[in-house]
């Protein structure tokens, strides 16, 4: 079986080579299990199953990805989008990010999807991972020209905890163009998803993620902020159940001026489960009257739960607004006791409030459907669906 | 008469302290009750410790409620057996709707005494009569516990879910403190409105202005973790201008 570095060709291969894999010696994976990377994986000559037929924009109706097999001929034709199939390209600003050049070696055609001027388009993705110890690669390439709107709803699922999956989003977000961005990681196995986006003036790209971690769930975005009033939100949820690991890993660069960004975290970790927040915003020499906030709020169920936070501000100008934080801790004793003293079982009672936790940030998703599919997953995990019902996560 | 609660020689201690020395009190069953009594006395401790909140160790003594051990019990067994605490600090609880709060514990507490639980719509139609009686603004139903809630609402709040609970006793540990006259008045006449001949409270206050509201059938006065002395509504006047001092073993 080979390596992962035998997956790759092309130039990126030469590069891979010179870098190696990522371990864990390596600053950005002190805290990831690296080894997974360095394991042999099977290649996938064809999908392991066929994937339904019928994708379109209208109705809904989701492309489906299988073992990071794109289905190029079903990509229908609709006014002011444009699908294409392209060659890898080298990540500008990347060219040594070893998780982007192992993808762009790794995946052998790009899916590009260009949204015309002034469109507005909404398009849901199902990505589904590879079988047994099998390796896919991902690799699409979105183009919101000025003016235009991106509504994109990503879902990746994968049962096999032996697998591997490798998925890079790039993305342009025009002048005034809005790019909003939701995702659901449920992938027992390895991934990385890398997403690299550039914003231009006066656009907006908002990412909405939850990742419910598998043997290394690990999700990175890397925001440039390149035109004037250019703003970033990033809303990210994780939930490390028992060995696994759930990682989020974000960077915005404030590049022009005028730009905002807001980067909330929160993450729930059982017994035994991991969970990481690496958070990164750098105001630029070039990026004067910034205003950049970062908060990571993290709720250990058991002792035995580990955290690893990091909200870091890297300030190159005076003119900026900022502030940067992360909590750790347990469920609220004195909430835990008032909710017992009202009736409610002191199992519910945890679960009411681990669900309150979780509940407030993804009130404020715009994604209705990722809202209810997370909502639904959460009401499962936490195993007091009766109690906690629907309104907990509508009403507040 | 069956005593609806029933402590004797009750001792309790929070870590190595020893609060409540030896206490004595015995509620019937239509009876309101007002424990009174200097800082530190032992009074949060009585209504903690009667509730099951963890932290309050008892060394000694008994508590029988409705004939039962209550002290076997776990803190949301109690409150399904009918015993209700507004506390004198209300908890907030970002991300949990009042309401959804409510009915949880409602149907918590039905489904633990073996009743059918109410509907969305039949709880619906409860908590907007029983807001009515506290005059709690219906647009706090809808948001967080006592989330952004000003004391009086807090306060509002506590007896708008006795109110929808209908517990058989109620202990209201410092409900007038932060209070102005107005949020004194609705929430006593709300106390008031729940008081019958089934139902025993017990009162704890720092000031006799509360009981000129919430008249009770007995004053108690505790001091240093006993009750020092008992009797009617004359005693809290003579303590609001004698002080404690003279009661003071």
């Amino acid at each position: 079986m080979p390596s992962l570095l035998e997956f790759t060709s092309g130039d990126a291969a030469e590069r891979l080579a010179s870098l190696g894999l990522p371990h864990s010696k390596i600053e950005d994976w002190r805290f990831s299990p690296a080894k997974l990377l360095n394991r042999d994986y099977v290649s996938l000559d064809t999908p392991s199953v066929v994937p339904a037929t019928g994708f379109s924009l209208e109705g809904g109706a989701q492309l489906t990805i299988v073992d990071g097999f794109i289905p190029f001929e079903q990509l229908p034709a609709a006014p002011g989008v444009t699908f294409s199939k392209v060659g890898p390209e080298t990540v500008q600003h990347f060219e040594a990010h070893r998780m982007a050049v192992l993808n762009e070696g790794g995946a052998s055609s790009t899916l590009k999807v260009e949204i015309a001027a002034n469109q507005s388009v909404r398009m849901s993705i199902v990505h589904r991972g590879p079988e047994a110890n099998g390796a896919a690669f991902t690799r699409l390439h979105f183009v919101v020209a000025a003016g235009a709107r991106l509504e994109l709803e990503e879902r990746f699922f994968g049962d096999s905890s032996e697998s591997f999956s490798s998925a890079v989003t790039l993305a342009e977000v025009g002048d005034s163009a809005t790019f909003r961005y939701a995702r659901m990681h449920s992938s027992a196995g390895a991934i990385s998803h890398s997403v690299f986006v550039k914003v231009g003036q006066h656009a907006s790209f908002a990412s909405e993620s939850a990742l419910f971690g598998g043997a290394m769930s690990r999700e990175e975005l890397q925001v440039r902020l390149e035109g004037t009033g250019a703003n970033a939100r990033i809303s990210a949820l994780g939930v490390a159940a028992a060995k696994t690991h759930a990682e989020h890993r974000a960077r915005i660069d404030h590049i022009a001026p005028r730009c905002t960004s807001d980067m909330r975290h929160r993450a729930l970790v059982h017994a035994h489960g991991t969970s990481v927040f690496d958070g990164q915003t750098q105001v630029h020499q070039s990026g004067p009257k910034a205003e950049a906030h970062q908060i990571s709020r993290n709720l250990l169920v058991d002792e035995r739960a580990k955290v690893h936070a990091k909200p870091h501000l890297e300030i190159d100008h005076d003119e900026v607004v900022a502030s940067h934080g992360a909590t750790i801790g347990q469920l609220d004793a004195d909430a835990l006791y008032y909710l017992q003293a009202r009736g409610i079982p002191e199992e519910g009672a945890r679960a009411m409030l681990t669900a309150a936790f979780l509940g407030e940030p993804i009130e404020e998703w715009a994604s209705a459907a990722l809202k209810e599919d997370v909502s639904d997953r959460l009401r499962k995990d936490l195993g007091a669906e009766a109690l906690l019902g629907d309104e907990i996560f509508e009403e507040s | 008469m069956t005593a609806l609660l029933q402590i004797e020689d009750l001792h309790v201690q929070v870590g190595e302290t020893p609060i409540l020395k030896g206490l004595n009190l015995t509620i019937n069953a239509g009876e309101v009750h007002a424990v009174m009594g200097p800082n530190g006395a032992g009074k949060s401790t009585l209504s903690y410790v009667l509730s099951g909140r963890e932290g309050y160790e008892v060394t000694s003594g008994k508590v029988l409620y409705k004939g039962e051990d209550l002290l076997e019990k776990s803190i949301s067994e109690r409150a399904a057996s009918g015993i209700f605490l507004a506390l004198q600090y209300p908890v907030a609880i970002p991300g949990v709707s009042n309401l959804h709060f409510l009915r949880a514990a409602l149907n918590s507490q039905r489904k633990e005494r073996g009743e059918e639980e109410l509907s969305g719509a039949a709880f619906m139609k409860l908590a907007r009569q029983k807001a009515k009686l506290v005059e709690l603004d219906p647009k706090l139903l809808k948001r967080a516990v006592n989330d952004g809630f000003s004391g009086g609402e807090k306060k509002r709040n506590e007896i708008f879910q006795m109110a929808v609970l209908e517990p058989s006793l109620c202990l209201l540990d410092e409900t007038d403190s932060g209070l102005d006259v107005d949020a004194l008045r609705i929430v006593s006449e709300g106390v008031n409105a729940l008081r019958n001949e089934e139902r025993g409270m017990l009162v704890i206050t720092h000031y006799q202005r509360l009981l000129d509201h919430i008249v009770p059938d007995v004053v108690h006065i505790l001091v240093d973790g006993k009750i020092a002395e008992s009797g009617d509504k004359d005693l809290a006047l003579r303590v609001e201008s004698e002080g404690y001092q003279g009661l003071r073993a």
